[in-house]
């Protein structure tokens, strides 16, 4: 459990711990987390809710520093980053799909799947756009504002705009909370497919032991610390272990 | 009800006091001028109180012509009345008195004091009840001693025993300091400079008849009440055209002919604090809207649980008022620490009141408290009925895109106030300039109508240059600032009509110097003029220069102009007029305009000009006979010798002379000069110089330096016009901080996905900074069209009274773009911080 970090880790963290508030009302919402994400897998991370699976996810992605520990990304360590150079490396590295609200209201869904590229000024692998928007299967909605969009469409733009860049790793909390199940289940295969035919890295928080059978690993989450984990998992599997924790 | 939603408001007092600050800055503005107005209005009884305060009685002449802003010319009395009024039973003491022109120079030739207040010529006596303190030397006796005014002794430099150019009625004289004076405690009396002399020097150099002195101080041996005192003077003088008046009266007058002159400035004052409150209920207005839309979520719930449309639009009144009570009450305040503010600043400078004890009165208070909060319900009113329309299943859409800018009524309103707006114009300009108000008021309707349908276009053109200079961040605010059209172009709007006005009053003055280029130009036709940089009205250049400059060999001609009043007899009654004097010999080759009728050569001391305007009116011809009297109440019967075609010397001109012996000091305000044929202007230059040289406050200028100094003197103008607008773009731009404001904490969320997905905070604030310019590219837009169409309006308004040019002034114009744009900056700065500041996991939370 404490081992150094690997070249196959797209990301990782060692004893990571973050606690909120002090005295009687302090929370550690992780508790000497340690884990690693392999490159080109797909992981999910489990647990009741408040168990810590956002925190965790945050800190790994930058958007959140840890109380104690640190986290990598590649073979960067966040802690040492200033603001600037972290959104640099969430622009390059990091991929995002939120539950809702990913997109830019003003923009087109285009421009909403490029902008981390227009960000950083660079134009991006053409070629690797157009195969990341039909695989998607927008091609004909790209001019659409967000707000023509269904929600099922919405939450491919962001699939799309999170693979875009080629980052090292995406993070997706909860991706298909908002959908129902059947586009829920097109949103999963979609990032199944970007893990197994684009190559890419995907770590997901989910609620959801269906959502979770997509995965290659997941991780279980229990009080801030990790207290299980599955290879290969089915919705069986996970719902039994689940079941085992009480959520 | 009520209190729920008393208690909602105050819960949230940050959004309270965002949604009060354009309230309180208008509302400073109104209050900052009515507190400046009371408090030198104060400031100027106190000092008038103290010139009068050891004076019983007060005797002077009873022959008196009114002038302009209360600016009368009295006649004189003789010095014998001193003795009368001093035989006259309960006075103790009689002093004759003078106040007249007098200008004070260092040995150096520096004249001294500031544009504005006027230079006085006095007496200094040891009398008890002069209100003078000698605070070093000596009162002046005989014709080389001078007393002056510690103000002008600091300005100057000058100590006891120095020696000062003074320069009055008898021309301009060496005189030795012997003694600086303070008014009471102040340096000066109301910010004017003082030269004092013993009576007999001030008759003889600053009235310029020996034996003519203006009033009578008279000091009561106690035995009676001033009433009394007045009165048995009177009843002693009865027939001599004296009037007599007691302490308190005189004191009051001079109180309220001082404060009269200064009301016309507070006036002005005002009328532009009011500008600034207009721009400002834009701003208010847009901010209701802003926040009762970020509050359609909430309305649509109050709705959904019950409550009913008038309550939510009453919750919505309840917020405006406490905003309306709030920012009236701070911007109060605001106006006193503003108010007291430029006092001290123009202390610091030298010019306005030296004692700065505030004065704020309850009226002030209840005008501003009033006018803010009604102002404040009245913007609060559409945003409030709109509320009240929220359906109670209104979509709990996060940020929806508001496109009420587009429709098509607003397109037809616009269009239809845009036909009015060019009716009106055209019936102004070509029949009865009524019709002007509703053009001009249709015009900045439209103006505000179609704003919204000008967003789209101009960002449009904007997101080309920006996307290529900025990349995304560019592109991402010219999109926001499309993305409401009505919100931006209403803040555009409030900057559009400070800038308007700005633009319109650039064209308005390069019109105004382009005609003066011309018409002087075209009228003066000799080669030199001679100025004084200050006291039109009252003193001047004494007619003693211009009679030596016409001796001089060099010189052909040298006409001094001076401005005079007298009575004319029109329609049966008399009327005090204005006239130019000038020595009619000496006019020859320096003025070049037409005379309809008659001309130059008839005209003497028994003769008139008339101005066409003026004998069209009066239905004058050559050989008319007009009744005129003068101060000394001597009446005469003049002829009309000619009829001139000319706007820049008024109704009539007269010849110096008609005044030889009427008690009148005359001055020149200019001299024109001519040189003699085969003299070099260098010449005769040189020659000129050596006599002005004499005169300290005698400015010599070449034609072109005229003309240009004239034209300069509108650029001084327009800078105290432009910086009474500041008010009115200062709060522009605070309308574009909360707008702003308000759209960050609107896209939160949106921002700090920004945030997460790799948008460093430099570009954030970049993407608000850019949104800032856009909406400021826009407003001087607006500003530029709408402020040259005002501009070109009244231009063409004014044309009889002398508006011969129109010209647009492009480098005023670019320079308040890029000041506005500059401005926009500034306003996005807080803004902008905000956003960048913005909390990436609370905006992503779904929770
Ligand atoms: N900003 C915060 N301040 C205080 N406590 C927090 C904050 N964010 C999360 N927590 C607490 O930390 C714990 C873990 O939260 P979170 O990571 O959001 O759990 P999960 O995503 O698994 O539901 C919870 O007990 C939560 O209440
Ligand atoms: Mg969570």
């Amino acid at each position: 459990m404490t081992d150094a970090p690997t070249i196959t880790a797209a990301a990782g963290a060692v004893d990571a711990t973050k606690v909120y508030g002090s005295g009687d009302s302090e929370v550690r919402a992780l508790d000497g987390v340690t884990v690693q994400f392999e490159a080109g897998k797909f992981t999910a991370i489990m647990g009741p809710s408040g168990s810590g699976k956002s925190t965790l996810m945050h800190s790994l992605a930058g958007l959140d520093g840890l109380t104690s520990g640190s986290v990598y990304i590649g073979s960067t360590a966040l802690a040492s980053l200033k603001d600037k150079e972290l959104t640099e490396l969430r622009r390059r590295e990091v991929g995002f799909i939120f539950q809702a609200y990913n997109l830019i209201p003003t923009l087109s869904a285009e421009e909403n799947i490029r902008l981390p590229l227009l960000l950083g000024n660079s134009k991006g692998d053409e070629a690797w756009i157009n195969r990341v928007i039909d695989t998607v299967g927008l091609r004909d909605r790209l001019k659409h504002r967000p707000s023509e969009l269904s929600g099922g469409q919405q939450q491919r733009v962001a699939v799309a705009r999170a693979l875009a860049s080629k980052p090292t790793i995406i993070f997706a909390d909860e991706p298909t909370g908002n959908l129902d199940s059947r586009t829920g289940a097109e949103i999963l295969s979609f990032m199944r497919l970007a893990v197994n035919e684009l190559g890419q890295t995907i770590v997901m928080v989910t609620h959801d032991p269906v959502a979770a059978a997509y995965s290659d690993r997941v991780i279980f989450l229990a009080d801030g610390r990790i207290v299980d984990e599955l290879q290969n998992p089915t919705a069986a599997d996970v719902l039994d272990r689940m079941k085992r924790f009480g959520d | 009800m009520f209190r729920i939603a008393l208690k909602n408001v105050l819960a949230r007092k940050g959004r309270l006091l965002l949604t009060a600050l354009a309230v309180i800055a208008s509302c400073a503005f109104l209050s900052g001028v009515f507190v400046f107005s009371d408090t030198v209005n104060a400031s100027i009884d106190r000092m008038f109180s103290m010139a009068y305060e050891k004076t019983d009685a007060f005797v002077r002449s009873s022959n008196v012509i009114e002038g302009d802003f209360g600016v009368d010319t009295r006649g004189r009395l003789s010095d014998t009345m001193v003795a009368k009024v001093a035989a006259v039973p309960g006075v103790s003491e009689a002093a004759g008195d003078i106040q007249g022109f007098a200008r004070i120079a260092t040995a150096a030739g520096k004249p001294l004091g500031i544009d504005g207040p006027p230079k006085y010529g006095g007496v200094l006596t040891d009398s008890p009840s002069t209100p003078w303190k000698i605070a070093e030397g000596k009162v002046p006796q005989g014709a080389t001693e001078v007393a002056i005014d510690r103000r002008s002794a600091k300005e100057g430099k000058i100590k006891l025993g120095d020696s000062v150019t003074i320069t009055a009625k008898n021309g301009a004289q060496p005189f030795t300091v012997v003694a600086i004076v303070t008014f009471g405690s102040q340096d000066t009396s109301g910010g004017a400079t003082w030269a004092l002399f013993d009576l007999n020097t001030a008759e003889e150099f600053v009235v310029g008849e020996p034996g003519k002195i203006d009033s009578v101080i008279v000091r009561g041996d106690g035995s009676v009440s001033d009433t009394q005192l007045k009165a048995n003077i009177a009843k002693a003088l009865e027939g001599e055209t004296v009037q007599v008046l007691t302490g308190a009266e005189i004191t009051a007058e001079t109180q309220n002919a001082v404060a009269k002159f200064f009301n016309l400035f507070s006036t002005v004052l005002t009328i532009f604090a009011a500008i600034a409150l207009l721009v400002g209920s834009f701003v208010i207005y847009n901010v209701f809207r802003i926040t009762s839309a970020q509050r359609k979520q909430e309305s649509a719930l109050m709705r959904a649980i019950g409550a009913s449309r008038g309550q939510v639009v009453r919750s919505l009144f309840v917020e405006a008022g406490v905003v309306g009570i709030v920012g009236a009450v701070l911007g109060f305040l605001g106006g006193i620490v503003l108010a007291s503010l430029i006092l001290s600043l123009l202390a610091a400078v030298g010019s306005g009141p030296s004692d700065t004890k505030l004065t704020i009165s309850p009226t002030s208070f209840v005008i501003t408290f009033i006018v803010g909060f009604l102002v404040t319900i009245l913007c609060a009113t559409l945003p409030a009925i709109r509320a009240g329309r929220v359906p109670p299943l209104a979509a709990l859409r996060d940020v929806s895109i508001d496109r009420s800018g587009l429709s098509r009524r607003r397109i037809i309103a616009g269009a239809i106030l845009m036909i009015v707006a060019v009716i009106g114009t055209v019936l102004g300009l070509n029949s009865s300039a009524v019709w002007l108000a509703p053009g001009v008021g249709a015009l900045f309707a439209a103006l505000i109508a179609l704003g919204p349908i000008a967003v789209g276009p101009t960002t449009r053109l904007l997101q080309r240059p920006l996307s290529a200079l900025r990349g995304v961040t560019g592109e991402i605010a010219v999109r926001n600032a499309a993305r409401s059209p009505e919100r931006t172009a209403l803040t555009a709007a409030a900057l559009g009509i400070g800038l308007a006005l700005l633009v319109a009053v650039a064209t308005l003055g390069s019109s105004l110097q382009g005609s003066i280029r011309q018409t002087i130009g075209e009228q003066f036709t000799g080669n030199f003029a001679i100025s004084t940089g200050d006291g039109q009205g009252f003193g001047g250049l004494p007619t003693t220069l211009t009679d030596q400059l016409n001796e001089l060999p060099e010189v052909s001609d040298a006409a001094g102009l001076g401005i005079a009043q007298i009575r004319v007899v029109e329609k049966g009654t008399p009327k005090a007029r204005g006239v130019i004097t000038l020595d009619p010999k000496h006019v020859v080759g320096l003025f070049n305009f037409e005379f309809t009728q008659g001309g130059w050569d008839a005209l003497n001391n028994t003769t008139i000009l008339v101005s066409k305007d003026k004998a069209d009116r009066d239905g004058l011809t050559v050989g008319s006979e007009l009744s005129v009297s003068f101060l000394d109440d001597s009446t005469q019967t003049i002829k009309v010798a000619g009829i001139f075609d000319n706007k820049t010397f008024g109704n009539f001109i007269v010849d110096r002379a008609l005044f030889d012996g009427r008690g009148v000091s005359l001055f020149d305000v200019q001299i024109f000069a001519l040189t003699k044929a085969g003299v070099s202007e260098a010449k005769a230059a040189a020659a000129i110089k050596a006599v002005t040289d004499k005169y300290p406050t005698a400015k010599l200028q070449s034609r072109g330096e005229f003309v240009q100094a004239q034209v300069d003197q509108v650029s001084g103008i327009l800078n105290f016009v432009y910086a009474l607008l500041l008010m009115s773009v200062f709060i522009a731009v605070l309308g574009i901080v909360l707008t702003l404001l308000l759209a960050v904490f609107e896209r939160r969320r949106e921002l700090g996905l920004m945030r997460a997905i790799g948008m460093t905070r430099g570009q954030v604030r970049g993407s608000i900074r850019w949104e800032a310019i856009v909406t400021a590219v826009l407003g001087a837009l607006m500003g530029t069209g709408l402020g040259v169409a005002l501009g070109w309006i009244v231009v063409r308004a004014l044309k009889p009274q002398g508006f011969t040019v129109f010209s647009v002034s492009p480098g005023s114009i670019l320079s308040f773009a890029i000041a506005a744009v500059i401005f926009a900056i500034v306003a996005a700065w807080w803004p902008a911080r905000k956003a960048a500041k913005s909390d990436i996991l609370a905006a992503i939370s779904t929770t």
